[in-house]
């Protein structure tokens, strides 16, 4: 039977068509013998879709922390009044011994340049070795609280920031932290326009007044301005150290920079651990930064690649790991009542919602106010809350619950058929309609399948004589015809890509996500109105409260059903104390420690 | 021989420049667009920093342009930079190959039992031993490689802590310098010990494993062509010369199994080598088959025109391999002329 191939020559051409076919299946319809790696898909669809994979809050604390929200991020409220605030970083406890911590997690990022890398795991390793001016402590983020700055004030007109610098803090090299190294840091991470580039995008100047003093000059008006300082991305350099090494700020910085390869392996930073090494493909290792201000928990960190979420799981439970940051719900009920392992679940950040396009032209039915609001009412909210894990929550809205501004669980919409029925009825659609219905088919994000929530939403549509023709595409090519607002009905999600409530002003008329949905500018005055106002509102309380107001109608006539907000897993040894779930860098390592 | 060989070489540059264009080409159709598979709604949202990436990229420039700047660079060993790594593909590739091999060639020294297991149940035709190497072998080639995977990590790591699950060393161990690639290898030409044995000990898992998978087929292959042979007139006519049954399948079967067992066993280490992804993926074996899916999902084209040609020199090496040693192993091919 092999005795024609004795010839040999016919392998090249077979070699040939085998290699067209594997790159076929690779890069045109993703593997479908995928299922175990759709941890990596997962990932890597997660950076894609909306930069940080932002979640939140542990469930308990959520509702009041929304509510607590209106007063605490006073910040900018307080014009001109300076605050200053007892030192909150140093946060190790006290029982810290050090020895190693080792994390497992799915790699997202080749590297830790901050102006470079806007991805989960560069953020978590960023937020150890850099230091940024304000930050967040635990897993609240509706407040920010001192980390470099000593105290900031705020000029009147709201549009001038300047912080002043605590004194005697030192980077790994032994050189004082002082406002030139700020100003070279941000606009480094201006002029190199990387990826996180955005998060300076409204920054119009950085000023070093003195040694210990930096101005940022807005160019309008910005509530979010704090918010968007905790970003790991404005962590600051040693920029003595880091310009040696080929690191410029200067404008043509995306050209001149030749640090990068520096800053992948080493951190210049004044966190309390330093970056020793890194092999893209495996390990991340940080050690005990020795000139750090406060006390640091362990002398070593070891992050590994565990690029499948089963085998982080049983790495965990065979202590080989003390962190597991990527497993899911699932395998967070195949550890339960295991001994040595903790799971802790915390309702995300993330809302999954589904779009419906109120452009006539791309779909007639849901271009009605009407039908968009009966679809609204047809969905069965309970049944999503069991497919995304314990500590899922209905987003009120599209802010979700753990952010400040978002609306209280009164405000969710309820199931109601009858009323779904009635209102198809109105808009003229007595019998239902057809319609087309996108998902990426490769996403799954906290532990929740797409395709699975695509089958449900069919069957809930179904119920009110909706027929939905279900349209698969795979993550990539789902986000070219997402992006370009070409889709009927499709399935999304959307992580804040910093915690403010202004990044979700996206969702309002004439904004980038609504014109996804065919939602011009003009759609909706009302709604637009209270969004121009909440831009630019200092008073916080009034700001959330237009952002509230604005939800509210966006839940009768916008064309957005947000339908849950996932349960968060992080699975850790029992021996680890003091871990909190941060939505921006997942876990604050020396905030916790170990026995 | 020497210029048969020597003309095969010489073809190689210009199979590589077609396997190029046809894996730029396939890479470049996906409807698909790379700034929206690398760049996060933020950046996304800003114009000037879309056009810095563009024109960093080079993905502003027209699809030949594109082409012929990728052909320019590869003429001189240049295989550009990965977009998500933002290292030389080159470098990048130079750390995931030998990781492959390594456990590839682990792999395939361990399938080679399929050899013997073929003829030995070809010798006991629909005995016993027949039937249960049949069974071994329906086994290794119908069943997934991921349940394979998953089954051996519950026994060995989970259950009985024997082996590791995941990476090539050890944590915290140091790498042993760097020689060949193989940790294996390089600890043990660079005694050190404690990374030699760490190594084995991680590699023995995912390398059963996958030579699970291809010793199916290797048993397959030997036994079908084994009893064929035994079935040949040359063969009844040396039974019938008198000589010894051992002497008959040494001497007269075995050249004659070798040959087609030879290709057997190198197609299977040509598709250990490309097709490893979910073993990869699973032990977090740093290989080119997780670079190749993470490549490829997120749209990294200099990087998946960087693996489609390693692939491509890893068969067409082969192959050559293989073309030569026919010529050692069959006297046939020796004798006639090219």
């Amino acid at each position: 039977m092999f005795g024609f191939k004795l010839r040999g020559r016919k392998y090249p051409a077979l070699a040939l068509v085998a290699l067209m076919m594997g790159l076929l299946t690779l890069t045109a319809c993703g593997d479908p013998t995928a299922t175990p790696a759709s941890a990596t898909t997962a990932a890597s669809a997660t950076t894609a879709a909306s930069a940080t994979t932002a979640a939140a809050s542990v469930t308990t604390t959520a509702a009041s922390a929304t509510t607590a929200a209106s007063a605490t991020t006073a910040a900018a409220t307080t014009a001109a009044a300076t605050t200053t605030v007892a030192s909150a970083t140093t946060a190790a406890s006290a029982t810290a011994t050090g020895g190693t911590l080792v994390v497992g997690t799915v790699f997202s990022s080749k590297g830790f340049d901050p102006a470079q890398e806007y991805t989960q795991t560069a953020f978590t390793v960023m937020h150890s070795v850099y230091q940024t001016l304000v930050t967040y402590k635990g897993s609240d983020v509706t407040k920010t609280v001192p980390d470099l700055a000593q105290s900031y004030t705020v000029s009147p007109d709201g549009k001038s920031y300047t912080f002043k610098l605590k004194p005697s803090v030192k980077f790994v090299s032994g050189n004082p932290v002082t406002a030139d190294d700020v100003v070279f840091s941000y606009k480094r991470l201006q002029n190199l326009k990387g990826q996180p580039a955005f998060v300076t995008a409204n920054m119009a100047k950085f000023e070093a007044t003195d040694p210990t003093t930096v101005v940022i000059t807005l160019k309008d008006v910005a509530p979010d301005t704090l918010a968007l300082l905790t970003t790991p991305s404005f962590g600051v350099l040693d920029s003595k150290t880091a310009k040696s090494n080929g690191a410029t700020d200067a404008d043509d910085a995306d050209k001149s920079d030749k640090a990068l390869n520096f800053l992948n392996n080493q951190s210049v930073g004044s966190g309390p651990f330093v970056l020793k090494g890194f092999k893209p493909e495996t390990e991340v290792n940080l050690e005990k930064n020795p000139n750090y201000s406060g006390a640091v928990a362990y002398d070593k960190i070891i992050i590994k690649n565990v690029s499948d979420v089963n085998v982080q799981k049983t790495s965990l439970e065979k202590g080989d790991l003390d962190f597991a940051l990527d497993i899911g719900a699932e395998q967070a009920n195949g550890l339960k009542g295991k001994a040595g392992v903790n799971i802790q679940q915390s309702t995300s950040l993330t809302i999954f919602f589904l779009l419906m396009n109120a452009d006539p032209a791309i779909s007639e039915p849901t271009s009605k106010p009407e039908v968009r609001q009966a679809i609204r009412y047809a969905i069965n909210y309970k049944d999503y809350l069991e497919l995304g894990g314990g500590a899922s929550v209905q987003p009120p809205s599209v802010i979700p619950i753990g952010l400040a501004g978002a609306l209280g669980q009164s405000d969710q919409v309820a199931t109601d058929l009858a009323k779904a029925k009635d209102l198809l009825t109105k808009a003229g659609y007595p019998n239902g309609f057809k319609i087309k219905m996108s998902y990426p088919s490769d996403l799954t994000q906290n532990g929740v399948k797409f395709e699975t929530m695509a089958q449900k939403m069919q069957a809930d549509l179904a119920l009110v004589g909706i027929t939905t023709e279900l349209d698969p595409k795979t993550i990539q090519v789902w986000l070219d015809e997402y992006r370009a607002g070409k889709q009927a009905m499709t399935l999304s999600l959307w992580g804040p890509d910093y915690n403010d409530p202004s990044d979700y002003l996206t969702f309002f008329p004439g904004q980038k996500l609504a014109l996804r949905a065919g939602w011009k500018a003009g759609a909706d005055a009302e709604i637009e109105d209270l969004a121009k106002k909440a831009a630019v509102e200092l008073d916080e309380s009034k700001r959330l409260g237009y952002y509230q107001q604005a939800q509210k109608l966006l839940n009768q006539r916008g064309p957005f059903a947000p339908y849950l907000q996932p349960t968060q897993v992080i699975g850790f040894r029992t021996n680890i104390n003091g871990f909190a779930f941060n939505p921006v860098w997942v876990v604050s390592f020396n905030e916790t420690s170990k026995k | 021989m020497l210029y048969y060989i020597l003309r095969r070489v010489l073809l190689v540059p210009f199979m590589l420049i077609g396997i190029s264009l046809i894996a730029f080409i396939l890479s470049h159709s996906v409807p698909a667009d790379p700034v929206n598979a690398a760049l996060g709604e933020g950046a996304l949202a800003k114009p000037e920093l879309v056009k810095a990436y563009k024109e960093h990229w080079g993905l502003d420039k027209s699809l030949p342009e594109q082409y012929l700047v990728y052909i320019g660079n590869l003429a001189r060993g240049d295989l550009g930079t990965s977009i998500i790594s933002r290292r030389a593909v080159g470098e990048d590739l130079g750390e995931a190959l030998p990781a492959t091999f390594e456990l590839a060639t682990a792999a395939i020294l361990i399938s080679l039992l399929g050899v013997p297991l073929g003829i030995l149940a070809a010798l006991n035709h629909r005995k016993l031993p027949d039937g249960l190497i049949r069974l071994f072998s329906l086994l290794g080639s119908s069943v997934p490689v991921f349940w394979l995977a998953y089954i051996a990590i519950f026994v060995f790591y989970t259950q009985l802590s024997w082996l590791p699950a995941t990476d090539r060393l050890d944590t915290g161990l140091a790498t042993p310098n760097r020689i060949s690639g193989f940790y294996s290898l390089d600890a043990l030409l660079g005694g050190r010990w404690d990374a030699l044995g760490s190594s084995l000990r991680h590699l023995l898992l995912p390398a059963c494993v996958l030579a699970l998978t291809t010793i199916g087929t290797i048993i397959r292959v030997s036994r079908t062509i084994t009893i064929d042979v035994l079935q040949q007139e040359y063969m009844r006519t040396a039974h019938s010369k008198g000589l010894k049954g051992g002497h008959v399948v040494r001497g007269h079967a075995l050249p004659n199994i070798l040959v087609p067992v030879v290709t057997v066993i190198s197609l299977s280490y040509g598709n250990l080598l490309s097709g490893t992804v979910l073993t990869e993926t699973i032990f977090s074996w740093p290989g080119l088959g997780r670079y190749a899916f993470q490549s490829a999902t997120k749209l990294d084209f200099p990087a998946i025109m960087g693996v489609s040609i390693a692939v491509a020199l890893i068969y067409i090496t082969i192959n050559l391999i293989v073309d030569s040693l026919y010529a050692v192993l069959d006297p046939r091919i020796r004798t006639k002329p090219n």
